[in-house]
């Protein structure tokens, strides 16, 4: 029953997703909820919430209010809230938990009317508390590049260097912020010019700018729907995957390709490892965010001795990114995952720690523990990817 | 815990005033100083939440069902007390929850869980959710389904139901009310007094356990009990004593059903109201003593009794506050109400001995401290009340200003808004009651005084007392 979870937890909610993304972005995020969605984001989600505020609240909603309709306060409330703040926030996204989903509350409705009050943009990024962190993150970032970013740019012509934005960086999926500095230093020591990070170590001016980068490197599903609206806006081509081991080297001649309008792999560890399914050799299953399970695959496999990897993603808006011809599986809840090892002798297994109780006694396991997954738990051993 | 969290934001807020976050007491109303408005939430997690306070009872398994944003917070919180064996979760999807199979899906979902558990739980707390409410799901069918095909199994029917909680019952208080359930009435044991409803035990060394034990009663509580039929078997007490406000809906419903006395001893922490109480107490120790004794009779030995008591406890409270005193020169205190279950209480107390109280930090006050609320508005009237939860809480002191300098607080929404390392690391009162608690107090803000500590590891971690894996 995949709604059923003995042991393992779920993976970050899609508000959670919205807030992350949106952190460092200079606005205001409002979750249209009766308690619980911010302490759970900002103590479970988040690394950043003790030193480095961000203007992040809740409703405090009600049954009398939900039941009756009540949005004037929700609106009031918003307006307060906001025109007490300084410096004012550059825009406000709402997002909801179950109880406004199940009610109908007009969203859209209200941000306009509010917008009007306020003279700020505001957005609704659809959420209901029923999805993860990458249909959250996901439709955040899309939605602010859609409501915020300018409709054209005028940009330099030259390729040398490319200029790059980075998509889909939070620390739901690179919660060390190791990864950020590292990877800005490598993708400089390879000739590119980073033009907007979305958006880890980030601001509002700097991801304003994106429209200014050549090519969009997308490191995480989250990073998708953002990287479809800047191709949408921009005509920017993107490339997906982390610059790890020998895949970096092919990100790199991909990006380049790009640039130039040249034929290119928006996906070189998914393409590159398609068609490798292998019943035989030695396997590495990899359970987690599809991006970065798929280039983890490819180094693994490519550099680190591995016949075979196998991705199991148990995320939304991951079909396109694993390739079920090379064994990659989406799952959905804790017993198909159970199931799926359960005849699997001494098999290793990269994972989140937090998989452990679910997974063959024999396995060995690779940790990889995620903030997006267990938390804050094993915040010492954040893997630094770069 | 990681803390390099990049570059923090170079915005300036010194233009935000705290206007509506703070009030001077003489302005606040009482007992709700601040309106509810859009929530801050700060990062100090220390209290205990449902989690928690469900593992309290053994051999219990804990079932939420929900979705998940809400979903997540529980099971961390279960994880990171290293109660992942004794929690389970079922998470409904957006079919389940609006095509009508919400009911069915959480009995089919928590026996599930139930039939895949290594072990039999002698009691399983489910909780449903906000969304239960809304759709209509029948909870007594849900329930009547889970006991038919558990026959063995006590069934606790536990709500994380936020949405309620500022119009009706809270979840905390429906939760507590459900756990007193098991303890159902057995024949009077006239030695047994029982503690319910509580997080942390009250000590040996409180004053009601010392007069109890003089009249050779002895306490029992749940912190106490190693299996369910222990905790069962506390249905032989003849009083049940509650200290949470959390609990007092619980108990005294458990008191009309089973018409045994009960008695609501908040926190309190001056001398006239602590041995007001410990009066009570000792009335209806008397009372029981001996059945025939007059009411009046049993209120003037109880009397009797409790002022030897304080005559022997003031003078060693006042030795205290006098070192406390000379220590805390130049000094000014905070405390919250995470702290203290009596925050205005506590600021009484330590006003009255001549400590520089400044702020406390609440949202609300429990009703019962209304004569202090009084007290300090009319002696300080300039004490400052701060909100934890406005939406410029955050900014009115915020960290990136630094440490702040001879302030010492009480309770971890102080320590992190005042920015000090010098706090005393308790919530609840740190269980310490009466004379006896006072006295604790000043000795634990004595050690914050003499040793520092880093907040930022400290306060964000959950439920103090617990173990903890946070890395």
């Amino acid at each position: 029953m995949k709604e059923a979870y003995r042991i393992i937890p779920v993976y970050a909610g899609d508000v959670s997703g919205v807030a992350s993304a949106l952190y460092e972005l200079g606005g205001m995020v409002v979750m249209h909820d009766p308690s619980g969605c911010n302490s759970t984001y900002n103590t479970h989600d988040e690394v950043r919430w003790y030193r480095k505020e961000s203007y992040i609240f809740i409703s405090g909603l009600n049954t009398r209010d939900a039941v009756l309709g009540n949005d004037d306060k929700f609106m009031e409330d918003i307006v307060a809230a906001a025109t007490g703040l300084s410096p004012a926030p550059k825009f406000i996204a709402l997002c909801n938990s179950p109880i406004p989903f199940l009610n109908g509350t007009d969203f859209r409705g209200i941000a306009r009317l509010l917008e009007k009050r306020l003279q700020i943009p505001v957005f609704y990024v659809k959420t209901n508390g029923m999805h993860d962190y990458v249909d959250g993150a996901g439709r955040a970032f899309a939605c602010f590049a859609n409501r915020m970013l300018p409709r054209s740019c005028e940009k330099v012509a030259s390729l040398d260097p490319v200029r790059i934005n980075l998509l889909g960086m939070t620390p739901l999926d690179f919660a060390d912020y190791q990864n950020v500095e590292n990877l800005k230093k490598q993708l400089e020591r390879a000739g590119f010019t980073l033009v907007a990070n979305w958006s880890y170590g980030s601001s509002f001016d700097e991801v304003m700018t994106s429209g200014q980068a050549d090519v969009n490197l997308v490191l995480s599903a989250t990073g998708l729907p953002l990287a479809q609206k800047l191709r949408e806006l921009y005509g920017q081509p993107y490339v997906m995957g982390l610059p790890l081991g020998s895949l970096a080297k092919v990100l790199y001649e991909n990006i380049k390709k790009a640039a130039r309008g040249e034929e290119y792999c928006v996906n070189p560890a998914l393409e590159l490892l398609s068609g490798e399914d292998r019943e035989e050799g030695k396997t590495l299953y990899l359970i987690g965010e599809a991006v970065l399970a798929k280039s983890l695959a490819y180094h693994y496999v490519k550099d680190l001795g591995f016949h075979r990897a196998v991705v199991l993603c148990p995320l939304e808006g991951s079909k396109e990114l694993i390739s079920p011809e090379a064994g990659d599986l989406l799952t959905e809840g804790e017993e198909e995952l159970e199931e799926f090892f359960k005849d699997k002798k001494n098999v290793s297994i990269l994972c989140d720690p937090l998989y452990r109780p679910i997974l063959p006694s024999g396995a060995k396991i690779y940790e990889y523990p995620s903030l997006s997954f267990s938390g804050r738990i094993f915040g010492e051993h954040f893997p630094v990817f770069f | 815990m990681l803390k390099r969290i990049g570059p923090v934001n170079g915005r300036d807020h010194s233009q935000i005033t705290p206007e509506g976050a703070v009030c001077i007491i003489r302005e606040a109303d009482f007992p709700k100083p601040f309106p509810w408005e859009l929530e801050y939430n700060c990062p100090v997690h220390e209290n205990w939440n449902i989690v928690h306070t469900g593992r309290l009872i053994p051999e219990c398994h804990a079932i939420y069902v929900c979705n998940d944003n809400c979903l997540r917070g529980v099971i961390m919180t279960a994880d990171e007390m290293k109660g992942e064996q004794q929690f389970s979760a079922v998470m409904p999807n957006e079919r389940d929850s609006i095509n009508g199979r919400l009911e069915q899906v959480t009995i089919d979902g928590v026996s599930r869980v139930i039939d895949r558990l290594p072990y039999r739980p002698k009691a399983v707390q489910v909780f449903l959710v906000c969304m239960h409410h809304f759709v209509g799901a029948d909870e007594r069918y849900i329930f009547r389904q889970l006991r038919e095909r558990y026959p063995d199994i006590f069934f606790m029917q536990c709500w994380m139901d936020p949405i309620m909680q500022k119009v009706a019952k809270t979840p905390e208080q429906k939760q507590r009310y459900q756990m007193m359930l098991p303890v159902q009435p057995l024949p009077e044991n006239l030695f047994h007094v029982n503690v319910l409803g509580d997080d942390l035990p009250l000590p040996a060394s409180c004053d009601i356990a010392r007069l109890l034990a003089g009249h050779q009663m002895i306490l029992r509580q749940v912190q106490d009990c190693q299996t369910f039929a222990e905790y069962k078997a506390m249905g032989d007490g003849w009083l049940t004593l509650v200290r949470s406000p959390l609990a007092v809906y619980g108990v005294s419903r458990l008191s009309r059903a089973s018409r045994r006395p009960y008695l609501y001893l908040s926190v309190p922490m001056t001398y006239e109201e602590i041995r007001l109480r410990l009066t009570e107490l000792m009335t209806l120790v008397y009372e029981k003593e001996d059945e025939n004794r007059e009411t009046s009779v049993a209120k003037k030995l109880a009397a009797e009794e409790v002022k030897a008591f304080a005559e022997r406890e003031i003078p060693e409270c006042e030795a205290a506050f006098a070192r406390l005193r000379e220590k805390l020169t130049g000094w000014s205190v905070a405390l919250d109400y995470l702290g203290c279950v009596r925050p205005l209480s506590t600021a009484r107390l330590l006003l009255d001995h001549g400590i520089r109280v400044t702020k406390v930090y609440a949202d609300a006050f429990d009703p019962i401290e209304e004569q202090d609320y009084l007290w300090i508005r009319e002696h300080t009237p300039m004490l400052s009340i701060a909100s934890t939860n406005h939406p410029r809480a955050r900014y009115v002191a915020p960290v990136e200003r630094g440490m702040k300098e001879k302030v010492l607080a009480i309770g971890p929404k102080a320590a992190f808004f005042e920015n000090t390392v010098h706090f005393v690391n308790q919530i609840e009162s740190a269980g310490d009651w009466g004379f006896d608690g006072i006295k604790c107090l000043i000795s634990r803000i004595e050690k914050a005084l003499q040793e520092e500590k880093d907040p930022e590891s400290i306060v964000p971690l959950k439920g103090l007392g617990w173990e903890n894996c946070v890395e």
